[in-house]
This record gives C-alpha cells, structure tokens and sequence, in this order.
C-alpha cells in the first residue's frame, strides 16, 4: 500500500534510469568508435525517446485524511499562537484594570497593570501554546492541558488581596500590602499608614488588632484633620499605629468620632461573631480552633481579579480551539493508498481497479539549459 | 521462473540493445568497406587497411578521323558498390508489465540507492496482455501496466560534439 504520487516518483525515475542506460551503451560504443579508422568517421548510435506510453493499472485500497505538517501550515499556527497571545494578554490587562478600578480591594493598584505586564504574558502564553503540534494526534486534548496550565501560571502572577475579619490585606503598585478596615458594607473605613512587605505580616498585624479590639485594648489618640484626610494613632500599651482616612467634608463628626465609632462597631462585631461548636460543625474541636473558625478571624482570599481572568481565559479558550481547528482543517490532505501489485489487482473487485495513462513526448526529456537547441536526449 | 525486476531494467534492456544493434549494423558496414575497398584481408582487429582496391577499365576512344586509342581508367571499386548503411529511424517498444510491490517495510530487500526517498520500489515481470471479456485465471497473473515507447535517432548534443572533437584530437 503507497500514495499514487510515491508509485508514479518510482516509475518516472525507472524511465529517467531506463534512458541513462541507453545513453550508457552510447557512450561505450562512442568510445569504440573514436578508435576505429572507418567508424569514427559513423554517427553514434543514439537513441531520444520521442514519445512514452504508459497506462497503469491500479487498486484503491484506502483512502486517508491526515494533516500535513508542512512549513506553512506550522507557519500559519505560529502566527496564529503569536496572534492570540498578544490579543488575550491585551484582554487580559483590560479586564483586570476595569476590575482593579471598581473593586475596594484594588484601590492602590490604580494603572495596573502596566504594558510591560501585558508584554509578560503575552510571552508566557506563545511559550505554553508552542508545544501544540498540529501532528499530534488529540490536539484538542493537548489545548485543554496548555490552557490548564496557563491557568495556574497566570494565578501566579495575577494579586489578591487577603480579608481577615473587617480589615483587608490589599496589594499596591510597589508591591508592597497595606492593611484597610473595612465597614459592614465593605467599603474603606481607615488604613494604616505603614506597608508591609508581604501579605503575611499584613495578615498578623490584622489579626493582631482584632484580638486587641475583642479584648477593648485598641484606643484612638492624635486625631486630626488636615482637610482632605483625617489621621489618627491605634494605641495598644506601647505600639501605636499611624492610621489615616479620607475626611468627608460634609461630615459633622469629628475624626476623633469617626475612627472611635469604627473601632467600637469592629468591637461589637467580633465579639457577636458566631462561634463553631462541634454540634454545629459535627465534629470536635478545640476552643482555639473555634475562635480561628470565627468570622472575626478567618482568613477568606479575595480572587476576584484571578477570577476574571479565569473565566475570560476559558472563553479565549474556546477561540483558540476554533482556531486551531480552522488550521487543522486547512493543512489536511486527503490520501489514496494504492496498491499495484498485479495479483492484488486480480483479487481486488472490478469497479475497485482504476486505470491510469500519461504520455510523456520528447519534450519532457529535454535537457536543461539547452533551450535554444532543442535536444530529444 | 523469471524474478522479478526493477522497471527501469525492463525499460533500459531494450532501449539499451537498439544502440547495440546499429552499432552491430555500422560495425559490419566498416568491415564491408575494409574487405570490399582495401587489399588486406578483413580483421576488425587490424588497424593497417593496406592499400585501396582499386578496379580498370579499358575502352577505345576516339582521337580524329578512324584513329582509337585504348585508353585505362582505375577508380576505387568503394566509389562505384552501394555501401550497406543502415540506420534505424525510428523504433517503437511495447511490453506489458505485471507489477509487484516489494514490502518497503523489508529492510532485507536490496532496493536501489538512486530511488527517490519517498518513491515506491516497483518491480515487475514481463506478462500476459489482459483480454477484454476473458476470465482471467488463477495460475496466471495478467499485466497491470503497459508501456509504448517511441525512439528516434537523437542527434547529438553540444557538450557530444565538443567531447568527440577533443577526443578526436587527441587521437592524431
């Protein structure tokens, strides 16, 4: 079983070595010639093949649809991975600044994030998508990993912020987290004037605080206004900590008031936060175990910007399998698998045995470069 | 029982012989004109001719008034016989081939080098034209590929010509 092309390769390079051998016998016998005092002076006997007949016979045994793998097909899926990084890192910056810009817990992170993250990214998917290979035999189950992938990579690169409680760990544009207090609403009471450089300590010192709430530990001091911002100190014994809040200028309250009333309200709400008892949960746990279940207390991840990105990258995926699909439909060829083994022909059903004929005239054994003297060679 | 063969084989052996014949015929035509035009006895391997057979004729002519004379004539007897020259013009080969395929999966099998990478080896014996209408037998396996091939005396090319000259050259 061959392609039809490979059989006619094989027959017209048996002609092509059919003419060489005659050519051959010239040559020896010019040899002769060139040696003999009558002969030399003969032409040489030279044949041209002036005209070749060839009607083949032949079976169709299969006919296959497969890809073709060819330069410009993996030129076409390069371009088209190169395309659609770029397209999905653009989409990608956009939907997460839209989300950063509206949502409380990305309100230090205004113009994030930046062309260079765009640039990132788009390299980090040309470099998860180049290994889908047009060859391979379930490519749509090579993009559904490679998508999978991009998934967790992106999660890596995307900021959360971390709730504990009423406060709020937040990413800034400098990397660092600050830590906001947020209202039953969600909006943003204060935030402490000190960063932290990692989510974890912002976490502690959040913690920190609520257990001094819990405990009526946590006094305002130092309250002023300078205008647009009201500042203030969280003493605890002998920390104090610098928080600040934006000032409402239509407010009749004094900042000592405000920051007061916030602290009290956390107060009243940790110490109201339900408790899991084992009865509740069906098994037991310890007292600490109870407390660090509270909502006063428990630590909840805030995805939401990983999220967006999750879902626009499933309907990107989704794009990109269209994609490749139209690739793969593009580059596939359709082969006939024949045979032309004679006895296999006899075996074979009538209306499966083709016919095939081609002429071939002098012209096809031209020689090359002698176009202004045309040669039956 | 003939194995089977490349095509080209096939294809070459009588193209190949068609050469061979009009050499055969020009190599008997140069021994005519060595027997017949030359005094020594005929030997391809000889290259000494000796001298030219030359043929004389003796006739009266006439000189003024009833005078004759005899008057010779010698002439090379090669001038006045045909020379048997023959040249074939065109020749026409038709065979039918029955076609085997060689497992290419076989790396035993001898398969030419010159064959193209991806081409499929042909090999193929001599066979029995198919008739039309006829049930065709078990025993024996009718041709699938029938060839015509048309050859004609072909004249040399440039690069020949050239190549002859220096080679003639170089024999003086």
């Amino acid at each position: 079983m061959s392609q039809l092309d490979r059989i006619l390769s094989s027959i017209f390079s048996d002609i092509n070595t059919a003419k060489a051998r005659a050519d051959m016998t010239s040559r020896e016998i010019a040899n002769r010639y060139i040696s003999d005092e009558i002969l030399q002076y003969f032409p040489i006997p030279r044949v041209g093949i002036d005209n070749l007949e060839v009607e083949l016979k032949y079976v169709i045994e299969n006919v296959e649809e497969k890809v073709e793998n060819t330069s410009q097909s993996q030129q076409r899926l390069t371009d088209f991975i190169q395309n659609f990084s770029v397209s999905t890192a653009q989409e990608l910056r956009k939907t997460i600044s839209n989300e950063a810009k509206s949502n409380e817990l990305y309100q230090e992170l205004e113009g994030y994030p930046d062309q260079n993250w765009e640039s990132n990214i788009a390299e980090m998917l040309t470099g998860s998508l180049k290994s889908i290979n047009l060859s391979t035999p379930n490519v749509q189950n090579t993009i559904s990993k490679s998508f999978q992938l991009i998934q967790t990579e992106i999660k890596e690169v995307i900021p959360k912020a971390n709730i504990v409680g009423s406060f709020a760990s937040i990413p800034t544009l400098k990397g660092t987290y600050s830590l906001i207090s947020l209202d039953e609403k969600g909006q943003t009471e204060f935030k402490l004037k000190n960063e932290f450089t990692n989510e974890r300590e912002a976490i502690t010192e959040a913690k920190g605080l609520i257990e001094q709430i819990s405990k009526n530990q946590l006094k305002i001091s130092d309250s002023k206004s300078s205008g647009t911002v009201n500042t203030a100190k969280l003493v605890s014994g002998n920390k104090q900590l610098e928080i600040l809040a934006k000032a409402d200028p239509n407010s009749r309250f004094n900042p000592k008031a405000l920051f007061d009333s916030s602290i009290a309200k956390k107060a009243v709400a940790v110490k109201n936060a339900p408790i899991a008892n084992s009865w509740v949960l069906g098994k037991k746990i310890s007292p600490q175990e109870a407390r660090n279940t509270s909502n006063a207390v428990q630590e909840k991840v805030d995805e939401t910007l990983f999220t967006v990105s999750k879902n626009l990258l499933s309907k990107k995926s989704l794009d990109f399998q269209n994609g490749i699909q139209n690739i793969l439909d593009q580059s596939k060829i359709t082969t006939l698998k024949i045979a032309v083994d004679a006895e296999k022909i006899s075996k074979a059903k009538p209306e499966s045995v083709l016919t095939l004929k081609f002429n071939l005239s002098a012209k096809d054994f031209a020689m090359i470069n002698e176009s202004d003297s045309p040669s039956n060679f | 029982m003939i194995s089977p063969r490349f095509i080209s084989d096939l294809l070459g052996a009588p193209m190949a012989a068609i050469v061979q014949a009009e050499a055969i015929a020009a190599r008997a035509t140069a021994d005519f004109i060595k027997e017949v035009g030359f005094t020594k006895p005929s030997d391809a391997s000889d290259l000494e001719y000796g001298n030219v057979r030359n043929i004389t004729f003796n006739y009266s002519r006439n000189i003024g008034g009833n005078e004759e004379v005899v008057t010779s004539i010698e002439v090379p007897l090669l001038t006045i016989v045909s020379i048997p020259m023959l040249k074939i013009a065109e020749a026409e080969i038709e065979f039918d081939l029955v076609l085997s395929q060689p497992d290419t999966k076989d790396s035993s099998s001898n398969l030419k080098k010159s064959q193209l990478a991806k081409a499929t080896p042909l090999k193929a014996i001599f066979g029995k034209k198919p008739q039309a209408g006829k049930p065709q037998t078990t025993s024996n396996t009718e041709a699938n590929m029938n060839v015509k091939i048309k050859l004609a005396q072909s004249e040399p090319t440039i690069g020949v010509i050239q190549l002859l000259n220096i080679l003639e050259a170089n024999q003086k």
